[in-house]
């Protein structure tokens, strides 16, 4: 049957990077998480800048919503596309685009995965101050900015923002956008804040609302020299949070982690925290015995061995711990000052032991822990179930929404929207506003990713 | 098993897309489909939500999904996979439920099957003048069979000239099934006609029994894991032991059996050799060391590595009855692993598989380039005195 969009897209992407077989589209339907499934019309897989801003222009006549997809490894819904729809997968747009040593940036394609760029760098005796989501494997840098992921190394260098210098972005009418010095054409991308506002920032956990980014450059850093693995157990969250505010206060963890429920064996059923320090051999030895030092002082109890286990394996760990508890799996989290992280927990776990029992009924289960920033403590909230159990699998997403208001109640602040979106994102008032009426300037059509606001 | 039997294995998928394109360590990349297809649906993550779609009712088989299920059957996903999802029993049962279905599986898969059906080889091509020895009669006191396979009768009679050579020369023992030598239902097993794997199965282990021996020494990858795992499956136990030549020819070398000649190893020297793991010998069944230290033994080599090699390895392209399906497609697999060699300086890529060396000598022969594609056992055999 003749379809004119169809062939359209076609014409930009060619025969073998566009589908709309319906086993196709159903592979594109999820993500990681256990949001329930959408199917687009089609998918297409773009290779260059070019495509991508012919794709929206096309998208834009035809009147199509478009969702991006990267590697989707996310929990948070983030590519679960618009019935209907187009999702472009960006995971064939994976090159290096160049490493400038003399500048320290690296410049990738938006679909390359953290760990093929670091592998790349490594050889060059390079490394990006953040290592990636614990889905770094598959994760690509591009979805990890469009959905402000929480990294590997946050505690030392924050959000993944703080790591970004510039992009390349294609705009919902097709126009590309460079930002930072990159604005310039005569400039390399070395700064953010320049050539006016930051630009950059827009994007960032945007999930594509507002722009498509193609490329993003990056900080550099020379390879760590040493690194060191702590864990210590404490007996409440109270002395455990005290403990953290003293590692924010003198910068010590590259990354640092949190169990507040469930905890692993080897912390003696208490909370605990692992730390990674990472510098030179002699800035680690410092923060080592400061670290140590400032944990004992607070109540910790040195656990041998565990940490760097943790750590070694961290790429696995996550997915074979939410494997095993569901494998149906939602998130809610975000972002409070550690000194509330007390009563943040206290909150969470009173909503879930009210509901013990028809928890245990439908075998749902749930953890708690935390993520150290620079200056605050990401506090994620895992719910599992096995989706074989259709009400189990309901029940999760209504606990989901009741926990994310909850949540939001006490100040925590989303770093992802997601699914979240409809629970909270009309809550935040003028900056809501603001966000729709940028939306509305850039899309007028409502194009990109039209929920996510 | 069918694909029912699967189900709590499906759903354990999360979708992590670490089986898509992860480079961690010494693995570079997952799925040799993928890297040509680019899709979901080409790989583990896309074909466990294909299954569950199937389970659920939600997906029914059309021409281009069934299409869509054929891969290499590398094994490369589930080694990888952090939850040890057996993505390569769930997608043979796919492919078994494809065949219960009653539906037309591709045409090029038909042509297999119905070849083994009518003449008990996957080839049209062989005569019984292609069996390159006559049928040997069990010499005193051996234990021993030598199992030749489609792929060397048909396309590689060198392979199983060289192999009955070394074991002539090593003084071992041995005797072959000869025309009553049918495929070992290799392809069967991997497109799911399961029924007439049986049939092969049956009357391979019968005039195997008949001979009486205890070992059964085996040249292909396909066949060894098909007789050392499959037949098992599906008979139950069977008497007799399944080894690789790789396995045996590293026990000769190591008894000092293998007689190297110094005229002919001299013409060795310049040849720099990379070993190519078989995804059914190495990956799925765990036999890594053996052909390395036959490699190594033999002088005036210098032996190199794959970048990705042992259970990293990267697949020809051409396993899980690949080839036959799609032959284009797997040999652009192949040009992969061969520029891999390449950038190595390796001259030659050693394999113990030689549906390994057909693909791979396809895409040398395609690139024009300058590498040979050798089995172990042509690898030996040129540097022995026979």
């Amino acid at each position: 049957m003749e379809n004119p969009l169809f062939n359209l897209l076609l014409n930009v992407v060619g025969a073998e990077n566009i589908s709309n077989k319906k086993f196709e589209l159903l592979c594109y339907s999820r993500d990681s998480g256990s949001s329930f499934p959408r199917l687009p019309e089609y998918v297409i897989i773009p290779r260059t800048t070019e495509q991508v801003s012919d794709v929206l222009r096309i998208a834009g006549r035809y009147n199509k919503p478009v969702m991006l997809r990267g590697a989707g490894s996310s929990v948070c819904g983030a590519p679960i596309p618009i019935e209907g729809g187009i999702v472009v997968d960006m995971t064939a747009m994976r090159k290096i685009v160049e490493i400038d040593e003399d500048s320290m940036t690296v410049t990738v394609q938006a679909g390359i995965t953290w760990t093929e760029m670091l592998h790349e760098l490594g050889k060059r005796g390079l490394e990006t101050g953040l290592e990636g989501p614990w889905s770094a494997p598959s994760a690509t840098v591009g979805g990890s900015i469009a959905v402000n992921a929480i990294c590997i190394g946050a505690a030392k260098h924050g959000g993944i923002g703080e790591e970004i210098i510039g992009m390349k972005v294609v705009l919902p009418n097709g126009d590309v956008l460079k930002t930072g010095s990159g604005a310039n054409p005569a400039c390399a991308m070395v700064e953010r804040y320049c050539n006016g506002a930051d630009l950059a920032g827009l994007f960032i956990g945007s999930h594509g609302a507002f722009g498509v980014i193609t490329e993003a450059t990056l900080k550099l850093y020379p390879v760590h020299e040493a690194d060191e693995n702590l864990a210590f157990a404490f007996d409440d969250v109270e002395s455990l949070s005290k403990a953290i505010q003293s590692l924010v206060k003198n910068r010590i963890p590259y990354d640092a982690r949190t169990f507040v429920y469930p905890v692993p064996e080897q912390m003696g059923d208490k909370t605990g925290i692992v730390i990674w320090l990472r510098g030179n051999e002699e800035e680690v030895q410092r923060l080592t015995n400061l670290a140590r030092t400032l944990m004992v002082k607070n109540g910790g109890r040195e656990v041998h061995g565990f940490a760097q286990t943790y750590y070694a394996e961290r790429f696995t760990t996550r997915v074979k711990a939410f494997g095993a508890a569901g494998p149906g799996w939602l998130e809610v989290a975000g972002f409070v000052p550690v000194s509330y992280y007390p009563r943040v927990t206290r909150v969470v776990m009173d909503y879930f032991a009210k509901r013990a029992s028809e928890m245990k009924n439908l075998e749902i289960k749930w953890s708690l822990g935390g993520l150290l920033m620079q200056r605050s403590i990401n506090v994620p909230v895992a719910l599992f179930c096995n989706e074989q159990n259709k009400e189990a699998w309901l029940k999760m997403h209504e606990y989901l929404q009741q926990v994310a208001g909850l949540m939001y109640s006490v100040g925590v602040s989303p770093y992802w929207i997601g699914l979240l979106s409809p629970y909270i994102m009309w809550k935040l008032g003028s900056a809501y506003t603001l966000f729709r009426i940028i939306k509305q300037t850039l899309d007028p059509k409502n194009i990109l990713n039209p929920n996510v606001l | 098993m069918q694909l029912k039997d699967f189900k709590d294995e499906i759903y354990k998928c999360i979708r992590c897309g670490f089986c898509r394109e992860m480079v961690l360590g010494q693995t570079f990349r997952i799925c040799p489909l993928r890297e040509k297809l680019g899709f979901e649906s080409s790989y583990a993550r896309g074909r466990m939500i294909i299954a569950r779609a199937i389970l659920e009712g939600e997906l029914t088989y059309d021409q281009q999904l069934i299409e869509r299920i054929y891969c290499t059957l590398c094994g490369n996903c589930m080694v990888h996979c952090p939850l040890e999802i057996k993505t390569v029993e769930v997608f043979k049962a796919l492919r078994a439920d494809i065949v219960k279905s009653g539906c037309k599986l591709p045409e090029n898969i038909e042509v297999v099957i119905s070849n083994i059906r009518t003449y008990h080889d996957a080839f049209l091509t062989l005569t019984k003048k292609a069996w390159p020895v006559p049928k040997k009669t069990l010499a005193e006191g051996a234990e021993l069979l030598y199992f030749a396979g489609c792929v060397a009768r048909n396309k590689y009679p060198s392979i199983i000239r060289a192999s009955i050579k070394i074991l002539e020369a090593a003084g071992v023992g041995f005797t072959v099934l000869g025309e009553d030598e049918w495929c070992c239902g290799n392809p069967l097993f991997s497109y799911g006609e399961l029924d007439l794997a049986k049939e092969v199965a049956e009357h391979n282990v019968a005039k195997i029994r008949e001979l009486g021996v205890k070992k059964v020494v085996v040249s292909c990858a396909g066949c060894y894991k098909t007789l050392k795992t499959e037949y098992p499956k599906i008979l139950g136990k069977i008497d007799f032991e399944v080894i690789h030549l790789s396995e045996l020819l590293k026990e000769l070398v190591e008894k000092g059996k293998i007689a190297f000649n110094a005229e002919h190893s001299q013409k060795l020297a310049g040849k720099v050799v990379a070993y190519h793991d078989p995804c059914e010998l190495g990956r799925l069944s765990g036999v890594y060391d053996s052909p390395r230290k036959v490699i190594k033994s033999i002088p005036n080599i210098k032996f190199v590595e794959f970048q990705r090699n042992r259970e990293n390895s990267w697949c020809c392209g051409a396993g899980g009855g690949f080839k036959a399906f799609n032959p284009k497609l797997a040999v652009d697999i192949a040009y992969d692993r061969v520029d891999e060699a390449v950038g190595l300086g390796a001259n030659t890529i050693v394999s113990c598989c030689p549906t390994c060396k057909w693909n791979l000598t396809e895409a040398v022969r395609r690139k024009k380039m300058n590498v040979e594609v050798l089995d172990l056992s042509e690898l030996l055999v040129s540097a022995m005195s026979v």
